[in-house]
């Protein structure tokens, strides 16, 4: 089983692009074909991984092998196999490859919108369970769209820093989730 | 050996500063590479930054290209260990912690509640990716939307996986905008 992780950290890790995107594929991985995990459980996950500090998909794989495999040696399998392909990779491409290249950068480009095409198709699927479609009481809902938009507008447009959003989030979220 | 532990440290120092990804601590990081260290011109951080980008694996993969940079591969294994050290530690903790508190109603209502501001982040992720994938004028950020729109439609009736729908989006997007420019 260890085995079967670290390929499918590798496969993620030296084939794809774009972060947000990698969510989806460790979901397709991890939760509809190995059935390892509910899609309920999984976004649990991701929320514990967005929250704390550090790069989120590197924490996304380290909270998920420790849930998986309940050990340290399975986070640091998944660690290695994710990030190591990348690293190596730029310090190999940076002395072959010209970056510059109009080709290679619009190629990299293509496998970005890719990458945003996954992510979005993963927003729609999670979308029901997170009570923006579906909440029984009106103004639950009604909060979940203000701050769904909130943290939208604030963390691409606005351009607050991430930290504020997640307190004002979560201050708001708790106010709510208690007091309603 | 000094040096890599110098490496290690300022990156240990900012994984500890980051939330979600690299952007946030850009500014943070530029100033004590560029300027305290004076290891790196600001043309070369711009660089590396580009190129992580571009790769495949977390972004964070400029870390490991700088501490190459400044000190070969011991500073490659400086940048690796530093950025990295900090989360598989919190991440440790957050299973323990989780696992004890989970069952407790508090917990699973704050989780809950703060689902929608992590969607948005993810949304929000997206269409800054896009907005900086699709320079060169609103045709080519029209096309990239059409492109994610059809390949959104691809996925959902299961034509493509997700790692082979990166490689297609990568080549149609390469194909569409030489095509345009012809």
């Amino acid at each position: 089983m260890f085995f079967e992780w670290f390929i499918m950290n590798l496969k993620i890790g030296a084939l794809s692009f774009g972060s947000s995107g990698r969510i989806m594929m460790y979901q397709e991985a991890v939760v509809d074909e190995k059935k390892w995990l509910t899609k309920e459980e999984f976004f649990e996950i991701i929320t514990v991984a967005q929250v704390l500090p550090g790069p989120n998909l590197v924490n996304l794989v380290i909270y998920l092998s420790y849930r998986l495999f309940h050990q340290k040696l399975a986070a640091l399998i998944g660690l290695l196999a994710l990030a190591m392909p990348g690293a190596i990779l730029a310090v190999l491409l940076y002395t072959i490859l010209p970056m510059n290249n109009i080709y290679v950068a619009r190629l990299f480009q293509g496998f970005s919108l890719g990458s945003v095409a996954i992510s979005l198709v993963f927003i729609l699927g999670i979308m029901e369970s997170i009570g923006i479609t579906h909440k029984p009481q009106f103004t639950k809902k009604l909060i979940a769209r203000i701050l769904l938009l909130f943290s939208v507008l604030g963390s691409s447009l606005l351009g607050f820093p991430l930290f504020l959003i997640l307190i004002i989030g979560i201050t708001v979220g708790f106010f709510i989730e208690f007091l309603l | 050996m000094i040096i890599s532990l110098k490496i290690f440290w300022i990156f240990f120092k900012i994984s500890l500063l980051s939330f979600g990804g690299i952007f946030g601590v850009l500014p943070a990081l530029e100033h004590m590479l560029v300027t305290e260290q004076a290891w790196l011109t600001h043309e070369q951080f711009y660089q590396s930054y580009v190129m992580a980008q571009f790769l495949p694996g977390p972004n964070m993969a400029m870390c490991p290209l700088i501490g190459y940079w400044v000190d070969g591969w011991k500073g490659f294994l400086a940048g690796f260990l530093g950025i990295y050290t900090a989360p598989f530690l919190i991440m440790a903790f957050a299973y323990w912690f989780y696992n004890r508190y989970r069952e407790l109603q508090s917990i699973k209502k704050a989780e809950m509640a703060i689902r929608p501001v992590i969607i948005g982040l993810i949304l929000a992720s997206c269409a800054r990716l896009w907005w900086v994938q699709t320079t060169g004028g609103y045709f080519f950020q029209t096309i990239g939307v059409l492109l994610i729109l059809v390949f959104i439609f691809l996925y959902l009736k299961k034509k493509v996986q997700a790692i082979g729908l990166i490689f297609y989006a990568g080549l149609s997007w390469l194909i569409l905008t030489q095509l345009y420019l012809l």
